[in-house]
This record gives C-alpha cells, sequence and structure tokens, in this order.
C-alpha cells in the first residue's frame, strides 16, 4: 500500500480536526495536499536516512512504518532548524559508512563518546518518537487502542 | 499570603509579573501530529527548560529574554513561569510536611544551621493546608513525613506494586502511597485568588514586573516598590505599608539584591540548594507482571534518621516509584522488528524509582547580581556559582544501589541503573538563598519569614528555607506563608 493510500484508509479524521480549528470552515493540512521539499541534507545523505529510518522503524504488518511516516522527509526540516552541533552529529553520521552494530550496544547513562555511537542512539529516538507522533502511526495504533489518540492540551501564546 | 490576609480584612495589592490568563481560552487540545516540529518543539528553544514540550511551550519563561550566567563548568538551570498563579498552575503535586529531621537537622548531624522553628511550630498549618489542597494519601505514623489531614487514599495496590512492598519490607525500607494534592486543577488560581477577589480587598495587577522595593529614609522602612508594564515597559511605583514578597526564590532573592536591602547579614543570595534528582535511578521490568497494571508509590528517606548510620554521607533520599507502562525503547540494544516485539513482550511490565535526594545548604552555593546580564526591561539579572559535592554524589550512588536491590528482592528484572543527578536548578525546587534564622548575623528572615534588617518586609516563598530534606517543597512554602501571614495580620510586626 502507498502512503497516500494509507492516508486514505487511515480516515477523514484531518478534515475534521482542521475545521474544528478554523472556525466552521473545512480545511485541509498541507501534507495531505503536497509533499515535503528537502533542503538540508544532500541526495547522498538523504538516501542513507531513508534506509537506516526504515532499519529503525520498517512497517510491521499494519502498522506504518518510519517511511509511512515519512519520518526523513520530517527530519530533514527538524534537523535543518537544529543547532550547528546537531546538524553536524547528523551529517557526518550520515557520510559514516553504514553500520548498524553500534546500536547493539548495551546502553548507559552518558551518551557513547564514539560520534557514529551517538548519532545512531539520536537517531533512533528522533526516528521513533518522529514516526509515533506521526498522523499515520497514530491512526493505526488508534483501532486497536482507542486509548491512544495523540491529543494534548496545548498552551496558546501569550501575548 | 494574601489569601489569608484578604479574609482577614487587609487590603493587599498583588503585582505578578506574567498575565492573568483565562485557563478555559489560554489551552486548546491539540494534536501532536499537528504541531509544528511534530512533538518535538522549536529546537534551541529552552536550552534549561527539559519540563518543557511542544505541548506546553508558551507556558515558560522565554530564556532568551531572561537570561543569566553561570560557570560553564556548573550549569544551573533557572526555570521560572510567570504568569498570576505561577508554577501552582504546573507543579508535581506532592505534599510531604518537613519534620524535625529538617528543622533541628544540625542537633542530629553537627552540619549546617537549625530552622528558627520547629515541627510544632508548623503543624498547625499543615494541618490547614492540607484540606484546602485537597491532599490525598496515607498516614502511616512515620516521623519522617509526619501524619496529615488527608483525604483517605482506599485505591489496592497493583501486584507489581505489592510485591515490591513486600520486597521493601523484608529489607527494612517504609514505603507509602504517594500523597498529592488532588482535583483538575490545584492552583492558587482556583484555590486561593477567587476567594481573595471575592473578599474585596484583593486588587491584582499582572504584568507588573518588580525592579526595585523602596524604603523610607528616614525610618528604613519599606515603603514601596518600582514596577514596569511587561507590555510597554512604563515603569510606576505602588505605596504600601507593608511589603510581601513572593515571587520564587530566586526572583525574590534577586529583587531584594537589586534593592539593597535586607542583607545586613551579608548571607542574602548564599546557601543556595535544592534537591537532587537521579531519574529513573533504576529500570526494571516484572517479568510476569499481572494485570491490573500500573500503581506508584512513595518511599520516604530511611538514612541516618536515628543516627549516623551511613559513613559516606549526611542526611538522606527518597524514592518515587511506579509500574506499568512500557520502559523506554532506548534501554533494549535493538532495533527493527526485533525491538518493536521487545516493546510488546514487556508491556505493562516497567517498573522504575526515582531519587530525591537532600543538597545540604552551603554559603559557597551562591547567586549574585551580573549587571552586564539584563532581561529585555533592563532590570539585572543573577549569576550563578553553585555545585553539588560529594556528599550528593555519594547518596546519589547509594541511592542507585539500594533501589538495585530492593528490586532484585522483589523478583524484579533490573535492565539499566545509574547515578546521574539531573543539574542543579532543574528540580525546580530552588531554596535556601533568603533563609530564616534566630541569629540575624548568620540569617535575612526571622521566625515569621519577616527581614531581620527591615519589620515590614516579609517573604514567603521557598528562599526562607535553612534546609529540604527530599520533600517536595510546595506544602511547606504554604504553610509557612500561612503562619507569617498571620503574624502580620495580627499587626505583631
Amino acid at each position: 500500500m502507498k502512503r497516500r493510500d494509507l492516508l486514505k484508509t487511515a480516515a477523514i479524521l484531518p478534515a475534521i480536526a482542521a475545521a474544528q480549528q478554523n472556525a466552521g470552515l473545512d480545511a485541509e493540512t498541507p501534507d495531505a495536499v503536497a509533499d515535503p521539499v528537502l533542503r538540508f541534507f544532500n541526495a547522498a545523505q538523504f538516501a542513507v536516512l531513508v534506509k537506516l529510518s526504515d532499519a529503525i522503524l520498517p512497517r510491521i504488518g499494519q502498522t506504518p512504518g518510519a517511511l509511512d511516516a515519512r519520518v526523513p522527509e520530517f527530519l530533514d526540516f527538524l534537523i535543518g532548524r537544529s543547532s550547528a552541533e546537531e546538524q553536524k552529529l547528523y551529517r557526518n553520521g550520515l557520510d559514516h559508512a553504514f553500520d548498524l552494530a553500534p546500536l547493539g550496544e548495551a546502553w548507559t547513562y552518558e551518551e557513547p563518546r564514539d560520534p557514529y555511537a551517538r548519532f545512531l542512539q539520536r537517531a533512533k529516538h528522533d526516528v521513533l518518537t518522529a514516526a509515533i507522533n506521526s498522523r499515520e502511526w497514530i491512526a493505526a495504533v488508534a483501532k486497536r487502542n482507542p486509548a491512544v489518540t495523540g491529543t494534548g492540551t496545548y498552551w496558546l501564546p501569550i501575548e | 499570603m494574601a489569601w489569608n490576609l484578604c479574609r482577614r480584612g487587609i487590603k493587599c495589592l498583588m503585582l505578578d509579573a506574567g498575565p492573568a490568563l483565562d485557563l478555559t481560552r489560554a489551552r486548546t487540545p491539540r494534536k501532536v501530529y499537528d504541531l509544528p516540529y511534530r512533538g518535538f518543539g522549536r529546537p534551541g528553544r529552552f536550552p534549561h527548560v527539559t519540563q518543557a514540550d511542544e505541548f506546553n511551550a508558551n507556558l515558560w519563561l522565554d530564556e532568551k529574554q531572561n537570561p543569566y550566567t553561570t560557570d560553564p563548568k556548573d550549569p544551573f538551570y533557572w526555570v521560572r513561569v510567570r504568569l498570576v498563579g505561577g508554577k501552582t498552575l504546573i507543579w508535581g503535586r506532592a505534599c510531604w510536611r518537613l519534620s524535625d529531621h529538617e528543622f533541628a537537622g544540625r542537633d542530629k548531624d553537627g552540619f549546617g544551621e537549625n530552622w528558627p522553628i520547629r515541627y510544632q511550630d508548623l503543624a498547625p498549618y499543615y494541618d490547614k493546608v492540607e484540606p484546602l489542597f485537597n491532599v490525598a494519601g496515607r498516614n502511616e505514623g512515620l516521623e519522617q513525613i509526619p501524619d496529615g489531614k488527608l483525604l483517605p487514599d482506599t485505591s489496592t495496590d497493583s501486584a507489581s506494586v505489592t510485591r515490591f512492598i513486600a520486597a521493601c519490607q523484608a529489607k527494612g525500607v517504609p514505603v507509602t502511597k504517594p500523597r498529592r494534592s488532588t482535583g483538575a486543577l490545584a492552583s492558587s488560581v482556583n484555590l486561593l485568588l477567587p476567594d481573595a477577589l471575592k473578599s474585596g480587598n484583593l486588587t491584582i495587577v499582572p504584568n507588573a514586573i518588580a525592579r526595585e522595593i523602596t524604603t523610607d529614609k528616614n525610618t528604613g522602612l519599606a515603603n514601596g516598590v518600582f514596577f514596569l508594564d511587561r507590555h510597554s515597559g512604563r515603569e510606576l511605583h505602588a505605596k504600601a505599608r507593608v511589603v510581601v514578597v513572593g515571587a520564587s526564590c530566586l526572583e525574590s532573592t534577586r529583587l531584594l539584591l537589586n534593592s539593597g536591602i535586607a542583607n545586613s547579614s551579608g548571607v542574602l543570595g548564599r546557601y543556595l540548594f535544592d534537591q537532587i534528582y537521579v531519574k529513573n535511578v533504576v529500570q526494571a521490568i516484572v517479568p510476569d507482571a499481572k494485570a491490573p497494571f500500573g500503581g506508584s508509590g512513595y518511599i520516604p528517606r530511611f538514612r541516618n534518621l536515628g543516627k549516623q548510620t551511613h559513613k559516606k554521607f549526611l542526611r538522606g533520599y527518597a524514592y518515587d516509584f511506579g509500574s506499568g507502562g512500557t520502559p523506554n525503547p532506548k534501554y533494549f540494544s535493538l532495533y527493527g522488528e526485533a525491538l518493536q516485539r521487545k516493546l510488546s513482550q514487556v508491556a505493562n511490565q516497567s517498573f522504575s524509582l526515582t531519587t530525591m535526594g537532600e543538597v545540604l545548604a552551603r554559603p559557597e552555593n551562591r547567586v549574585t547580581i551580573d549587571k552586564d546580564c539584563k532581561d529585555a526591561w533592563g532590570i539585572p539579572s543573577l549569576r550563578f556559582d553553585c555545585r553539588y559535592s560529594d556528599n550528593e554524589r555519594e547518596m546519589a550512588i547509594d541511592s542507585m544501589n539500594t533501589a538495585d536491590e530492593l528490586c532484585h528482592e522483589a523478583g524484579f528484572q533490573v535492565i539499566a541503573k545509574h547515578s546521574h543527578f539531573v543539574p542543579f536548578g532543574e528540580s525546580i525546587h530552588d531554596l535556601g538563598t533568603c533563609r530564616m534564622g534566630a541569629d540575624p548575623k548568620t540569617s535575612v528572615l526571622n521566625a515569621w519569614n519577616q527581614s531581620h534588617d527591615i519589620r515590614n518586609l516579609y517573604v514567603v516563598d521557598g528562599s526562607s528555607f535553612v534546609s529540604g530534606g527530599a520533600q517536595n517543597p510546595t506544602l511547606s512554602i504554604l504553610a509557612l506563608a500561612w503562619r507569617a501571614s498571620d503574624h502580620l495580620a495580627s499587626g505583631a510586626y
């Protein structure tokens, strides 16, 4: 199933949610009608990020994976807005020879000293978080567990 | 403070640095995937507010508008909220009484100073605050967390928690239910300020940033405060017969330091302490967990109570523990399908503890005014010089080892443990920089939260603490403020 099809089956929820926020006028979210433009990683880095995201969270049965949730595209945006240090960690990590073995090392409180191992730990966290916070993941998991709604109490900006 | 003064017929003007929000309009349900950063929050917005997420980001004080300085080697996380209601809008709600292990700590181990009051002085006020804040819990007769006027907690314990309690009992470690302020909102905004306004004696002025307390040249008494309108920066002066400062520990201290008052002792800004927090000091799984899942509890301080039993550190620590849910994926050295299978296997099996430990009040841990570091309103901010000591480090290590033993005793599988506490300040339990004391030479406030130097000046937040134990401080701040306001209202000042 392609991502777009998954979106269609995922529900008409987005339109309803958007309408509630727009004073009764029906509206759509940008991602439902358009594609993200990649601005940060180069083509080779992005290709590795796709491979890495899929390895960290592949689609399992009917549960969407990182690629269904467009995690690489989102991380291109997020890391592009992050600190120079974070950007360097990601760029160097994606330029490094692809090797997931450091993800098999036992957890320690302090981050790994090796920058590539540190990058993989960070990427594992970021890919999982971006995926489970996605519309696609929440719609799929909500079918099994209605308690999963993705809804939180948002504090509006203070004037 | 204002609540009690107003109901006793005293006119109060309350200046608050932030706005008075209509909470029904200030908050709205949102989907995490509709937030601009998918729940991650805008990168770099809050380098020192780990509590900030993308849902509540607008609640916290902006660090760029409100800078402060530290030694880069010794960071301090200064976490602030500027809204009417302040941090009572988001507090953790844990309500533990202090005991004479804190009030008379020096008598027990020789370290630091005693408070100028004892438990029996504050107990009547704890008795009044707990019902007002709908505190629920269980009285177990534990001397280190005295019993209270509590709503009964008759809930049964989950299977995992029952096993853990049995392990604690086998090891002689005390354990009890959480003790928390209950209700949909447990804030001064709903519990105190509406009644105070109904009395007709309270005037709230929001968006009023206090800059300097003024004093009468002839009498030396406080006579008002300069403040700035948050939006325009326009400066005004309000006159007052009595000035009460309750701006949070470090903002109150900053205001007094910027005013150049109440510091004949030279200790204003010194003795900064908080509590060490070792989050998830032990993460375990309960291999054969049975429904109903969930449940939590509290282990009060058990070290060095009767006499000094532990050689490597003074005082002690407490734990919060919780069960149920799924451990964080970071604990498993897996990815892909294997990780998801593992997470399914351990669903509902998580069991973890967090350490909360006493930090010793030391004069060298201090704040001073940094004249070169000003906020967006031109008010000089604070410089922090503070660091933890071996006492806190040894305590954290002991808490890790003990939690590990307790989990093993319960038959739980420990999958991760560590003894790294969060940076100074992160617990948002900053205390001590304007401390009480019997001797005006070594303290800023007397036993009534009243300035030794200026008798019509009161300071009623955590800055008045002499020591803090491991207990969350809000309940004690409220009890002390009530007691101070009775003193003020009686005309004794």
